[in-house]
């Protein structure tokens, strides 16, 4: 078993084009999905009419000392021009007495932005009165409430949510695709004849299965570990240290897929055509499953039945839970359990078609 | 005689082909036995079947006594195999692959003998298996195939891509695995290099046994060529039933005897003074070529 193990290792060492690639393919791809769900703080762009550039700034200054928010000095005109061109939603104006809003469009944003700019307007304010007054040697400036700004809360859930499940959709989908891929070897060596050379050895059938399995199970392991690795430094996605759970349902995804990719070169047995199934059934199967965008957003029923079928779907709930809500495994049973059952259930249709063709037409 | 090899009755079908429809022979320990036929006889399917990479439609096939199919496995320890045409893992080198071999062998490998037969088989073990001409991929499994110490080998034609030279090291090496008291099965179609090198022949043809046994006892079965010249003129050989293609040419006659017949042609031709008489040992080839002929008007 080992030596047909080593030897898939070998042969991988001497062309580990298809898994690099695969690899490099998982962090632009998460990294450019969720550049687009997450990071972008909204900016909002402050004019004045009546203050000098010195004031402006001094108010910019005090609207960003909570960073959730940041305020930008612009001009009317860029503004103006930005708003028309739907380039922005909208501005914020700045009086002496007073401030505005330029809205060009409704902006789930803006509420916040507006509670905010008016606490820190009323608070400047009220400071402003008691300086004139005369408690002002008195007085001493404190803050007894720290009051956080947070987004709005059922924004936080998606937007902390998505990324992790695009991460792990994502990172899924890629690894699906290299141990498809490497399968194909297992196909070629059955056609050059060497697979011959390997039954004709004193290891049973079972053990090279074996070998060969273990063989994409780690490469499987392997590339979603270092994807989860890089990709979580690269972009601000806490995987958290959930570590064994998730580990499970990371070795229960790969054997779903290991399984499925035997029952494909169970049916599909020349490596040309497989070269054409993998990428329909790997994309296919990502897509419908959910890991470019959340299932939330599908409503159509039959797409919906169909998701559940797709172990991406489960490998992507039970990475959910066991990363957003700190599952152990018993939380997380019924994903691990439907990837087992998956595993199994196409891992024995697999080898038994496989077994069927090669002994019809061994050449 | 001890048997390591025991076949009886295979019969294989591949679709609407009838491989292999009645095969049987044994081989016994230290015995080399030449495997011959037309191709499409059924040799490779024969072997294939004792390698359990196919499995028989009918019929007993064993080694050391256990089923070639069932107890594949245990069997593969101690057989080695060398095919027509070998293939190989593209990208891995030579040596790696002959290491490979023999590392699923579960057996340590011997280096030396490893490098010596190299050395012998003039072969560069560096270069990748994607660049090795047929005969350099048949080198490297006859080079694993001979490192490894198995009881039984067998060969589908395996000089198929050897120059004569390397042929030679084949032969020697096969020699020296007899000696140590290995079986060799040699499935070929070079008719000389089974004379040199084996004890005993099958023959098959349109996957039926045709003729089996020693080389000695089949020359029986084979015709000499006699050459004589007498002082008197001889009446009527051609009418005897023992020679054939009876031919003249300055004086002599020339004629094909049946092996075994030798005693009644002395007799026949004793009265007639005889000044020459020349035989040329019987052939194997004629014997072959007669099984040929056969298969050739028969498809
Ligand atoms: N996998 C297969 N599928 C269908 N027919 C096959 C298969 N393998 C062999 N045959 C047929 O079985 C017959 C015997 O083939 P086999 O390869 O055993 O012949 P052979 O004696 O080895 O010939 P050669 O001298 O050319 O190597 C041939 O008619 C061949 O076409
Ligand atoms: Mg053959």
């Amino acid at each position: 078993m080992w030596t047909v193990f080593k030897l898939q290792w070998q042969r991988l060492f001497k062309n580990p084009l298809v898994v690099l690639t695969f690899l490099g393919l998982t962090v632009l791809f998460v990294n450019f999905l969720g550049g687009i769900q997450s990071d972008q703080k909204i900016i909002t762009r402050t004019y004045s009419e009546e203050l000098t550039i010195e004031e402006l700034d001094e108010w910019i200054t005090k609207l960003n000392e909570d960073d959730t928010f940041v305020f930008e000095a612009s001009d009317y005109d860029s503004i103006y021009e930005r708003i028309r061109m739907n380039e922005t939603s909208f501005a914020l104006e700045l009086n002496e007495e007073s401030y505005r809003f330029l809205v060009g469009r409704e902006d789930m944003e803006l509420s916040p932005i507006i509670q905010h700019v008016d606490q820190v307007f009323s608070r400047e304010k009220r400071i402003a009165q008691l300086e004139e007054s005369d408690l002002s040697e008195a007085f001493e400036l404190q803050t007894f409430i720290e009051l956080t700004t947070v987004l709005s809360d059922d924004e936080s859930n998606v937007s902390q949510g998505f990324p992790v499940a695009i991460l792990a959709g994502v990172t899924f989908y890629f690894s699906a695709f290299s141990i498809f891929y490497l399968m194909i070897n297992l196909i070629e060596e059955k056609k050059m004849g060497t697979w011959n050379r390997l039954i004709f050895s004193p290891l049973s059938k079972t053990k090279i299965y074996l070998g060969q399995m273990l063989h994409y199970f780690l490469v499987g392991l392997v590339q979603i570990a270092l994807s989860f690795i890089i990709l979580s430094n690269l972009i601000d996605v806490d995987l958290g240290t959930n570590y064994v759970p998730m580990l499970v349902v990371i070795l229960s995804f790969i054997f779903a897929i290991v399984s499925i990719g035997m029952f494909i070169i169970g049916i599909v047995s020349s490596p040309q055509q497989l070269q054409i199934v993998i990428p329909i059934v790997a994309t296919s199967m990502a897509m419908i499953g959910g890991a470019f965008w959340p299932l939330e957003i599908v409503n159509n029923r039959i797409l919906l039945f169909l998701a559940e079928l797709m172990p991406i779907k489960h490998g992507i709930q039970g990475m959910m839970g066991v990363v957003n809500q700190g599952s152990s495994v018993s939380e997380v049973f019924v994903p691990i359990a439907t990837l087992l059952f998956m595993g199994v259930f196409f891992m024995g249709i697999g080898l038994n078609l496989m077994e069927r063709v090669s002994e019809k037409s061994s050449l | 005689m001890e048997k390591v090899v025991e076949i009886k009755g295979l019969k294989k079908v591949f679709g609407k082909t009838q491989a292999l429809k009645d095969v049987s022979f044994d081989v016994t320990k230290g015995e080399i036995i030449g495997f011959i036929g037309p191709n499409g006889a059924g040799k490779s399917t024969t072997l294939r079947i004792l390698l359990g990479l196919i499995k028989a439609d009918d019929g007993q096939a064993s080694i050391f006594g256990k089923d070639v199919w069932n107890d594949a496995v245990e069997i593969h320890k101690r057989v080695a195999y060398v095919p027509g045409d070998v293939n190989l893992w593209p990208n891995l080198t030579g040596g790696e692959v002959i290491d490979l071999f023999l590392s699923m062998r579960g057996q340590k490998v011997d280096k030396e003998r490893k490098e010596e037969l190299i050395k012998r088989f003039e072969f560069d073990p560096t270069k990748k298996c994607r660049g090795y001409s047929k005969g350099n991929r048949q080198k490297v499994a006859l080079i694993a195939a001979f490192a490894a110490d198995a009881d039984v080998y067998i060969f589908d034609e395996p000089t198929a891509g050897l120059d004569p030279l390397q042929e030679r090291v084949f032969q020697k090496q096969a020699r020296e695995v007899k000696a140590r008291g290995a079986s060799i099965i040699l499935s070929s179609h070079i008719l000389s290099e089974v004379e040199q090198l084996c004890d005993t022949v099958a023959i098959i043809s349109q996957g039926k046994i045709v003729e089996s046994g020693s080389l000695n006892e089949l020359r029986h079965l084979t015709r000499t060529q006699i050459i004589f010249k007498t002082k008197e003129d001889v009446p009527s050989l051609a009418d005897q039933d023992f020679a054939h293609n009876v031919a003249h040419e300055k004086g002599e006659t020339i004629f094909q005897l049946d092996s075994d017949k030798m005693a009644e042609f002395l007799r026949f031709v004793e009265p007639y003074h005889v000044t020459k008489l020349e035989s040329a040992p019987p052939k194997l080839e004629d014997l072959f070529m007669r099984h040929y002929e056969t298969t050739k008007g028969g498809v």
